[in-house]
């Protein structure tokens, strides 16, 4: 009994715990790296000039701000005997120590005495303490940094408990920064404290008037509200977390299920000694209320319980979790389990709400009764069948609701959660009327089939209130399943599909992050043999008027097409399919003008359309751009702008290149293409440039994909594992019941095994069943998943198909389930001495 | 008429374990012929039941033998006395014991379903004897929708419809009015004699046992007295 509840609550509390620590983990990061800043000074894709930076505290005399480079670091941990060689990805933060103390105050709280000059030091980093020791590190110790050709050294950590934000973080002097992400004389942004405070500035300028100031000063660059960056990165974090929530919710569902059904089981398993003591004159409120507080300390002791596995539980889905933000996002780095008393508070709540609310109608029933009605169990499954249309047509209302919430909701995230939790609960509530509806269907095939008869349907349908409860927690967990199997599925095709369709050339070359590929290797590239065309890339971030956003210039030569899916649905203008000009118009279109195109996501969440414009900061100032399109893109983080190469340079003073996609004739010929690729790394060494073939970044991104939703894997087993345990104590209750009954067929002349046989083909039909009842659940979520949660939380819309084999697994699944859980029971069962059970009727 | 049909011989059963080990049935030996119908009085918790249940083979004896037509029961595997069983004894039980998921007919059927009776036979078999106890028109009533007077002929009806060689009956008549009880015991008095069954029937009721060919007594756990019916009932 106790398990039962405690698991329920265990992964109600589990799931929660994991969301929320990851999310203050997050809410911190942030935290460190902006600090107190109010406000930014940003450019465009190169970032700022440094000088920028010094006029800034000079001539206009703010000397609240602090230069700032931002980007990723891998860091490879010192080699220890006996360990692995670990490696942490981390966000490289470049300061300038003197502007820093103002803006954020780690540095202050170092845990050796630091000479803060020592950072200035090159090569000199700071790191978290818990990094370092995940990196084997001691103070001095050398750092390789993979992919950068240099050498950090660890000169002092910061404590993690005052700083848990820092966790993530490699702080390193502004020049170490430059050097390491090949951004000599530039910043990534300045941080600015607004307003100025009145000493400084005389005549008291508003922070608007500042701003003005600094706008007018350095063209090119514009000021935007720190505050306001951050929560464009929340939101998208947000909404990871939102889908998290929705399979908490699941697990709360499921584990409601879990504790009703093993504190009826425990009231039940003792009807007898009730009976007996109402027969001794024990008064019924008495009897009703010692149950009720049993049930009640019970209740307590099992939510502790499972609030401790919770917490267990918890941590390991929080690595998990934070992986996934990590692959989606940014580099997170949580190892710190944080739970709020409100998650601690509606685990207790559920635990001991659902226990007592499941106590009630048993404890009704066991201190209504005398010792002579206690045994006719049949009277209240009567009652249970009588009720079971009534129930059927709630569970119907229920679900007209949720589709109702999908209809005038208008696609929100919220009204999507909320519409599949109706949907499930309503679809619960009619299960118990189909039970009965495909039994009598079932039994009247089986009827003349099977050895015994009706016997093994017809017995189903008779405990109605144990097997549909049993049923409905396996079909709603099966259904989840489907329905997040049926997503993944059409999701991961639809990315296949994109990267197939946006993967035209053979080979890319890329260099790494922020570094370009040098003169002499394009040269040579482009000189090769064989070559059909080439499409070359800059890959830059800029700033818009909000968010600031990955702008990708493209050029192309040969034969190589441009090849962007535009998607119908969002191209709100115009959108009749005859006057929809083709991905290639579109592309020419863009050489010519001052348009660009940008990804479903970002045109999702900034609520742009075709003929928009957006603003982007480039080197000669703020420009509108047309939105000549939009396209599919299933890449994660900032939103992706595409121009082409010609406009780029015609805003950008940049030539540099960041990848070239190269297409080679012949290509199908595998040692002609062994020749190229020989050639290709003899081309490229010694640069630090890497080269990929189309079919290893395929590869490499449905990696990426399925890592990613390695955490729903998870939750999916755990949720059926759930309903598995679900299903074990409903037979072990019906079993119970049944005791008698089996004892009559075994007296009957049933041997052992035929009992056991039967037994096992019983569960196995209630699996079956629950498996059926959950294919058009599942299939409902997952149009809701796909049509609603995924475009709103992503911005995603993707294909939708119902891969069979989902259904398929699906079906097994729920059999499997249910037969492994009958084998405990029909074991036992099937071993009673017959004579023992009869004489306890 | 075979003698010694049904065998018992120096049979000991006791429950529970150590000092609260109870000694139910102390080297009770019995001897009974084909067909013979054999009444057994005692006092209430002497060990009726008990005997029944171990003839049946739902329990095991601790010591002692008893075969069935040269079979020696006490040596037989769970699997092979279990088949034995469904083949050749038939029970019925003071509580009837329906399955109440089942129909009436249904509930009769089992026997010959677990005896691999074609579905022919099977039906043809049941409705024969439902119409034979009367409930030819009850045949798919449940059992909480028949009396208990009704509830007790499909029992018997399903203990006999496979013509076991042996049939068993505990207290059949114990919850039924003595109207009712007699009319029972006529019908399956009636049955038993037109199949040539062996019977062992328990009961509290001396009416009853004197229309069986003998009386066996038990007390304590011991076989008291054999006696004649006519005898028996001069002696009453
Ligand atoms: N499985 C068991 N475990 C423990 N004791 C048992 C068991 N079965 C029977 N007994 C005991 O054995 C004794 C004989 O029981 P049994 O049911 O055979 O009596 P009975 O003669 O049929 O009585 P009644 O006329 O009341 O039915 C009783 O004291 C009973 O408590
Ligand atoms: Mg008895």
């Amino acid at each position: 009994m106790l398990i039962g509840m405690a698991l329920g609550v265990a992964v109600v509390f589990a799931v929660d715990i994991a969301n929320e620590s990851a999310k203050r983990a997050f809410s911190l990061s942030l935290d460190t790296v902006t600090g107190r800043t109010t406000h930014q000074i940003v450019a465009g894709a190169n970032g700022l000039d440094e000088t920028i930076y010094t006029k800034l505290r000079t001539e206009l005399g703010i000397r609240q701000s602090a230069p700032l480079i931002q980007g990723d670091v891998n860091l490879l941990g010192v080699q220890t005997p006996g360990l692995s060689h670990s490696s942490e990805s981390l966000q490289l933060l470049g300061v300038d120590i003197f502007a820093e103390p103002m803006f954020r105050n780690q540095v202050g709280r170092t845990n050796t005495d630091l000479d803060s000059l020592k950072l200035l030091k090159q090569g000199a980093v700071i790191l978290a303490d818990t990094t370092a020791q995940r990196l084997h590190a001691g103070i001095g110790d050398h750092l390789d940094v993979i992919d950068g050709g240099m050498q950090l050294e660890l000169i002092a950590t910061v404590s993690t408990e005052l700083q848990p934000g820092f966790e993530s973080i490699a702080m390193v002097d502004i020049a170490t920064a430059q050097e390491l992400l090949g951004l000599q004389g530039r910043l990534s942004r300045i941080d600015l404290i607004l307003p100025l405070p009145p000493s400084i500035a005389e005549n008291n300028p508003t922070i608007e008037e500042t701003i003005r100031t600094i706008e007018a000063e350095f063209p090119g660059v514009s000021v935007s509200d720190a505050a306001r960056r951050d929560g464009a990165l929340s939101q998208m974090t947000e909404a990871f977390h939102t889908n998290l929530l929705a399979m908490s919710l699941l697990a709360l569902l499921v584990g409601a299920f879990l504790i009703y059904n093993t504190v009826t089981l425990s009231v039940l398993q003792r009807r007898q000694t009730f009976g007996q003591l109402r027969a001794l004159g024990i008064q019924r409120q008495q009897l009703f209320r010692s149950i009720l507080t049993e049930t009640l300390a019970f209740g307590l002791i099992g939510t502790l319980a499972g609030v401790l596995v919770g917490y267990f539980l918890g941590s390991l889905l929080l690595t998990l979790v934070t992986r996934t933000i990590n692959d989606l996002y940014f580099t997170l780095d949580v190892s710190q389990v944080e739970f709020s008393t409100f998650t601690l508070i509606k685990a207790l709540m559920i635990g001991l709400g659902v226990s007592l609310l499941s106590a009630v109608p048993p404890a009704l029933e066991a201190s209504n009764s005398n010792p002579g009605i206690v045994l006719q169990r049949s009277s209240v499954e009567r009652r249970v069948s009588n009720l079971a249309p009534i129930i059927f047509l709630g569970g119907v209302l229920l679900l007209l609701v949720g589709v109702a919430i999908l209809w005038v909701s208008n696609a929100s995230l919220w009204a999507g959660f909320l519409a599949i939790f109706f949907i499930v609960a309503g679809y619960s509530l009619m299960i118990p009327k189909l039970l009965l509806i495909l039994t009598k269907l079932a039994d009247r095939r089986t009827g003349r089939s099977s050895t015994l008869g009706s016997y093994p349907v017809r017995s189903l349908s008779a405990s109605l209130s144990r097997t549909s409860v049993a049923i409905a927690a396996l079909a709603v967990s099966v259904s989840a399943t489907a329905g997040v199997g049926i997503m993944i599925g059409s999701f991961r095709l639809s990315v296949d599909n994109w990267l197939v369709n946006t993967l035209q050339s053979d080979v890319y070359i890329r260099a790494s992050s922020g570094g370009s590929i040098p003169e002499p290797v394009l040269g040579q590239l482009s000189a090769l043999t064989n070559l059909s065309g080439t499409q070359t890339a800059r890959m830059t971030e800029v700033e818009t008027n909000t968010v600031p956003v990955r702008l990708m210039a493209v050029g192309f030569s040969g034969d190589t097409v441009a090849s962007y899916q535009f998607n119908k649905r969002s191209n709100k203008v115009g959108a009749t399919d005859q006057s929809m000009p083709t991905a290639r118009q579109r592309m020419e279109s863009l050489d010519n003008s001052d348009s660009v195109i940008i990804s479903e996501p970002f045109a999702n969440k900034s609520n742009l359309a075709v003929n928009d414009t957006l603003t982007l900061l480039t080197d000669v100032g703020a420009i509108r751009f047309a939105i000549a399109g939009i396209f599919t893109n299933y890449t994660t983080g900032k939103g992706l702008v595409v121009i082409s190469m010609n406009t780029y340079r015609r805003y950008w003073q940049d030539a540099q290149i960041s990848s070239i996609g190269l297409s080679f004739n012949n290509k199908d010929v595998a040692p002609e293409f062994d020749a190229i690729s020989a050639r290709l790394r003899s081309i490229v060494a010694n640069e630090s440039l890497s080269i990929r073939s189309n079919h290893e970044i395929r590869e490499r991104s449905l990696l990426i994909f399925d890592q990613t939703f390695a955490i729903t894997h998870v939750l999916r087993i755990l949720t059926v594992g759930i309903a598995f345990v679900g299903i074990l104590s409903a037979l072990m209750a019906l079993s119970l019941e049944r005791r008698s009954e089996y004892a009559i067929l075994r007296a009957v002349g049933l041997t052992p095994n035929e009992l056991r046989k039967l037994l096992i083909l019983q569960t196995g039909l209630m699996g079956l069943i629950a498996g059926l009842l959950a294919l058009p659940l599942g299939i409902a979520m997952s149009k809701v998943l796909v049509g609603v949660i995924n475009v709103r939380s992503f911005g995603w819309t993707m294909e939708y198909i119902v891969p069979s084999a989902v259904l398929l697994e699906c079906l097994l699944l729920a059999v499997l389930a249910a037969i492994l859980a009958g084998i405990y029971p029909a074991q036992k069962l099937s071993n009673l001495s017959p004579s023992e059970a009869l004489r306890h009727q | 008429m075979t003698e010694n049909y049904l065998t018992i011989e120096s049979v000991c059963k006791s429950y529970g374990k150590g000092d609260a080990a109870q000694l139910v049935l102390d080297n009770v030996t019995l001897n009974v012929s084909e067909g013979e119908r054999i009444a057994i009085l005692g006092p209430s918790g002497c060990g009726k039941s008990t005997l029944l249940n171990l003839v049946s083979g739902i329990d095991r004896v601790d010591s002692g033998t008893i075969s069935v037509n040269g079979i020696d029961l006490t040596s037989l595997a769970e699997k092979e006395l279990t088949l034995f069983r469904r083949e050749n004894i038939g029970f019925v039980y003071q509580s009837f014991n329906l399955i109440q998921t089942l129909t009436a007919l249904e509930n009769i059927q089992l026997p010959l379903q677990i005896n691999d009776f074609s579905a022919g036979q099977t039906k043809d078999l049941s409705m024969q004897l439902l119409e034979r106890v009367g409930l030819g028109r009850r045949a798919s009533a449940f059992p909480d929708q028949l009396s208990g007077g009704e509830q007790q002929r499909v029992a018997i009806a399903r203990a006999m419809v496979h013509s076991p060689a042996l049939v068993l009956a505990d207290e059949h008549t114990g919850n039924l009015d003595a109207n009712t009880g007699r009319e029972m015991i006529d019908l399956f008095n009636e049955l038993a004699v037109s199949g040539n069954q062996t019977v062992l029937m328990v009961t509290h009721s001396m009416a009853i046992a004197s229309t069986a060919d003998r009386i066996v007594r038990f007390h304590q756990g011991r076989l008291a007295t054999e006696t004649d019916p006519d005898e028996s009932s001069l002696a009453w």
